[in-house]
């Protein structure tokens, strides 16, 4: 009796265990998981670009397109806007606004990080990769996360610095923001290693535009040098790129080869990194700019900026209608425009494949020229204007004629020329903010000039007076991330 | 046994009853943010002094409940340097019916975000009868956002379940004076407020808001400097300049319609001034005119006639002072093209001007150099311009510019028309105009769509007054003489334009009652659903010749 009650617990004990068996393999059967990957240099390279598709996500580009143009003058805004982007014009910055949402670019610096922290294991498993091809797809991933935190350094000043790769709970950590020096010092950090250990060309012109190459970083070097004054490192950065002559600027006859060259195009001789978009991967471009329900137009000031020749109105500047706006109907063409026979059109939802423009040479001339007008070298920074102008075909009546020894009027000048040479690139309100916090906000003038035209008038007053306020150039940090991480402590303009 | 039995039995039902006496805990509430009461409560070390005002007013059991309310609350700091001020040790201490209306002062019937803040006053009222003002200061390399000049904002938009709460830093005290008292105060505005005085305006102004149909005021106050800049050394000088009748009480003498031009209806900031055009004075039919240049508020600085009037500037820092019943502003000096005005503000006289209205030249087009007068061009939906708006939003405003037009300057507005494609009304702002009785003329280039369509008759309003007759961009004038025309309510309005297809229509007469920019509305009624081509449109002083002189395709008039 005993025997048979043992027995049958026994069998039943031996079923469940046995059945049991597949139930507790917790590895997904149509998935791969970390154990099970980076073991390839095929598998690093599909990671890498991963890094790079991350970046073609269209709520990244739209967010970095707001933070570098909303808060200055040039893009208005349709009645289809957000309310949020009203309030980002009333100036009337919340923590809850979506503005300040910076998911996305964590999203990609997490990408970045996984493969920073995983990519060295690859070698121990695939003895064909080498050490120089592990080093060069780092320098990609540390390339695109120097320029994500460079964003997130220029938009909020103090941001967490997230440098481990967030692959397990357990890896999940609170971070406390970290000074601004300390996020240029690793934006340097990051942007040096790419700099030594970058590919310097994949023999391929739109792989050489698109990926991270040592030009690319060393647009991105001299950029952030610039932002932290460090004219020295900014100019010798530029130089690296215009000796090694890769590059130059396209001399077009006219709007319409300028525009079809080097924006509807891309990947021109004037193109150092762009995103790379295609039929099959989209820009964001039709979605903001051309389509019906787009939130975003040009204001009166970005079409004052191109000038007008009163006697002959056929004479115009090459980067105003016809190619980085239509004025017939107000919308922004950079990324969105198409020449049809010469009739300038807005893309459709199957022809938005344009690419998005990080750098361009012009980028980095007039960074350089900046860089000169600061360091006694003015009438080379003078000289530097005066050829973009000319490829440009830019009016007699934008033109000034600033002392060769005085370095503000010459930043002053600049900035004009920019926002005719980068209109709408997302560049603005961080020229704006560059060359006003320059030595320690003497040129503050400048931007509380420029909000205050563009201010609603019921509002002009406050906005004037929080503009003042140097605390206020930098956004809020978001209310979501607050709450999902205690150690992070709100800008103190917005407590 | 037994014994066991019964002892573990016991025991059996001890463990049940522990078991079962353990609280359950459910939640019975769906949501556990606070009331306003609550959040005072929550926060003892910060609002203990206000929740105590609450109590002794009462006012604590209402904000507790369900509402929609703004409370600006001061900290304990702010109600302990109010009893300071005050001369009081404890809120006990202060008189019960000054804390309830200091606790009025500080609600708003309404929620009101820091996103509402602007320039000038919160849309809506406090309870106490004032309005709060907002605006934001830079002081020592820090910007504050500043309630009623008084306060500073320590936290905004904190949301309680009835209500929003924004933390201040001082209490906010109602003002106390009247406009009459707050000028008769200060020895500044000694000529001013003895005018006021003599024309009796002074009892207008000193009285309470309750006692006088809810009624508030604006006035533009000059100080005696001001008034001496002008030429007038005293209030007899005034006085010898402008009362016609030796009586400054009578409601028929210039002195009194002078000082009633600065007086506006309504409690109008700074703010509320540049956001209209124009603003009905006290001085009947009188209008100042306003507008923001720069950063600077200027008052009736105006273009008239192809001349630049310079007018006056309120000056920012010293305007926009509350009292029970209104607000007041200063006038101050202006430069505008090399001509400065002392900052007096007086009426001016002017006798109705004819008026040639090209209404394809609005400043959005202006900002268009490459289209305008050069170029067709056209303006998306919803059509929001500054002087050109659509009504439905439904379809776009068309400029037309061909080289080989006859039109006035080679364009029109294409106003398409009709419901449901086209628009049921555009709404156009005129220039300024001076008050009088004019001929209103529609001038359009003839247009049909197709031979179905038989009409597209629109009305035409000026400031919701409609005229007598329609406007129907496919009719043509008949034949006939100019007088016999103009009988016909029909005119050629291009020099030398005999075609029919370029027609001027008399829509009738109307009085204008004051000098302003009036909003003209042109509103589809009947027919076909069509674009309507509209050239220029001229108001002609009733007593002067209609048909001559015509204008030229340059713009200029054939005399």
């Amino acid at each position: 009796m005993k025997r048979i009650k043992y027995s049958v617990l026994l069998f039943l004990m031996i079923i469940s265990a046995t059945s049991c068996n597949k139930w507790l393999d917790l590895k997904p059967e149509d998935g791969i998981i970390r154990q099970n990957y980076w073991n390839t240099k095929e598998q690093l390279n599909a990671a890498v670009t991963g890094c790079y598709s991350s970046l073609l996500n269209n709520n990244l580009i739209t967010q970095l397109f707001r933070w570098g143009e909303m808060r200055s003058d040039m893009v208005g805004l349709t009645i289809r806007a957000s309310i949020d982007d009203v309030n980002i014009k009333d100036n009337n910055l919340l923590s809850s606004n979506s503005i300040t949402r910076w998911s996305e670019v964590y999203q990609t610096i997490n990408y970045c990080n996984t493969v920073i922290d995983f990519a060295p294991s690859v070698k121990a498993k695939d003895n064909t990769l080498t050490e120089v091809q592990l080093n060069a797809y780092l320098a990609e991933a540390h390339g695109i996360r120097g320029l994500m935190y460079f964003y997130l350094l220029r938009s909020f000043g103090e941001v967490p610095l997230q440098l481990k790769a967030t692959s397990s709970d357990a890896t999940l950590e609170q971070l406390a923001k970290s000074s601004q020096t300390d996020v240029y010092n690793q934006i340097i950090e990051d942007l040096k290693f790419a700099e030594q250990n970058a590919v310097l060309s994949y023999n391929n012109t739109n792989t050489n535009k698109g990926r991270i190459n040592k030009y690319s970083v060393y647009a991105m070097l001299a950029d952030v040098y610039l932002w932290n004054d460090d004219y020295a490192n900014a100019i010798t950065y530029s130089d690296k790129i215009i000796n090694s002559n890769l590059y130059s600027l396209y001399m077009a006859d006219n709007t319409q080869s300028f525009f079809t060259t080097v924006f509807r195009d891309g990947n021109s001789q004037e193109g150092i990194f762009e995103l790379q978009f295609d039929l099959q991967k989209q820009s964001p471009g039709f979605n903001l700019f051309a389509a019906a329900a787009r939130p975003y137009t040009i204001t009166n000031k970005a079409l004052d900026y191109f000038g007008l020749d009163d006697v002959n109105p056929s004479n115009v500047d090459f980067r105003g209608d016809g190619n980085s706006l239509r004025s017939s109907d107000q919308s922004i063409a950079k990324h969105a425009g198409i020449y049809d026979g010469s009739s300038f059109n807005l893309v459709t939802s199957t022809t938005s494949t344009a690419n998005w423009f990080l750098y361009r040479y012009s980028d980095i001339l007039l960074l350089k020229a900046e860089a000169l007008a600061w360091s006694n070298r003015g009438q080379e920074a003078l000289d530097i204007i005066a050829a973009i102008r000319t490829r440009a075909h830019a009016l007699t009546s934008t033109e000034e004629v600033p002392a060769a020894d005085n370095p503000e009027q010459i930043s002053e000048y600049i900035l004009h020329e920019r926002s005719r040479e980068f209109a709408f690139e997302g560049k603005r309100w961080f020229d704006m903010l560059r060359i006003a916090k320059r030595n320690n906000y003497r040129q503050i003038d400048l931007m509380i000039a420029i909000v205050a035209e563009s201010a609603p008038a019921d509002r002009q007053q406050s906005i004037i007076n929080k503009f003042r306020d140097t605390r206020s150039h930098y956004l809020p940090i978001n209310e979501y991330e607050l709450q999902a991480d205690r150690n992070l402590v709100q800008n103190p303009f917005y407590k | 046994m037994k014994r066991f039995g019964l002892m573990s039995s016991i025991i059996m039902l001890l463990v049940i009853c522990l078991w079962s006496c353990r609280k359950q805990s459910l939640v019975l509430t769906t949501d556990t943010s606070l009331n306003i009461t609550g959040y005072l409560d929550s926060n003892p070390d910060e609002f203990s002094q206000f929740r105590k005002i609450l109590g002794i007013t009462g006012n604590a059991g209402f904000l507790n409940a369900y509402g929609a309310y703004t409370l600006f609350l001061p900290n304990n700091e702010a109600v302990n340097e109010y009893l300071k001020a005050e001369g009081k040790t404890a809120v006990e201490d202060v008189n019960i019916q000054t804390l309830k209306d200091l606790v009025r002062f500080h609600l708003i019937a309404d929620t009101l975000g820091t996103g509402r803040f602007k320039d000038g006053k919160l849309p809506t009222l406090t309870m106490y009868g004032q309005y709060l003002i907002t605006g934001a200061v830079f002081a020592n390399g820090v910007t504050k956002t500043r309630i009623n000049r008084q306060a500073n904002l320590v936290q905004g938009d904190v949301i309680a379940r009835n209500g929003i709460v924004h933390v201040i830093d001082r209490m906010l005290i109602p003002a106390k004076l009247s406009i009459a008292q707050l000028v008769a105060n200060d020895p500044k505005y000694s000529i001013f407020t003895e005018a006021l005085r003599e024309t009796s305006l002074f009892d207008s102004l000193n009285i309470a808001p309750a006692n006088n149909g809810d009624r508030r005021f604006t006035l533009i106050a000059e100080t005696d400097s001001t008034l001496n800049a002008a030429g007038y050394a005293n209030y007899a000088a005034l006085k010898a300049r402008f009362s016609k009748t030796g009586n400054p009480a009578n409601v028929n003498d210039s002195l009194r319609v002078f000082m009633q031009y600065h007086i506006l209806f309504g409690s109008k900031y700074l703010a509320d001034i540049i956001s209209a055009q124009s603003h009905e004075t006290m001085a009947k039919t009188e209008v100042i005119t306003s507008k923001l240049t720069n950063r600077n508020v200027l008052i009736n600085d105006d273009d008239f006639l192809g001349k630049h009037e310079t007018g006056i500037m309120l000056n920012r820092s010293s305007s926009d002072n509350s009292t029970t019943n209104g607000v007041v502003h200063v006038a101050s000096p202006l430069t505008v093209a090399g001509v400065t005005t002392s900052g007096h503000l007086a009426v001016k006289v002017r006798v109705p001007v004819r008026i040639d209205w090209d209404v394809a030249d609005f400043p959005e087009l202006r900002a268009l150099p490459a289209f305008f007068r050069r170029a067709s061009t056209s303006f998306p939906i919803p059509v929001l311009l500054s002087t050109i708006k659509s009504v439905d939003r439904v379809a776009a405003l068309y400029y037309t510019y061909s080289g080989t037009e006859v039109t006035v300057y080679k364009d029109f507005l294409n106003l398409p028309l009709g419901p449901p494609a086209r628009s049921a009304a555009f709404t156009l702002t005129t220039p300024l105009l001076v008050k009088g009785k004019y001929k209103v003329w529609m001038n359009y280039k003839f247009y049909q769509k197709s031979t179905s369509t038989k009409s597209c008759a629109s009305q035409v309003s000026i400031d919701g007054v409609p005229l007598q007759r329609l406007i129907d961009g496919i009719a043509k004038r008949p034949a006939g003489t100019a007088a016999e025309l103009e009988a016909q309510g029909w005119k050629q309005y291009i020099t030398g334009q005999t075609s029919t297809n370029y027609n001027g229509r008399l829509l009738g007469v109307i009085d204008l009652p004051s000098t302003k920019r009036y909003s003209m509305q042109i509103k589809w009624v009947s027919g076909g659903s069509m674009d309507t081509y509209i050239d220029v449109v001229q108001f002609i002083p009733v007593d002067q010749n209609q048909i001559s002189p015509m204008i030229n395709t340059d713009g200029t008039r054939e005399f």
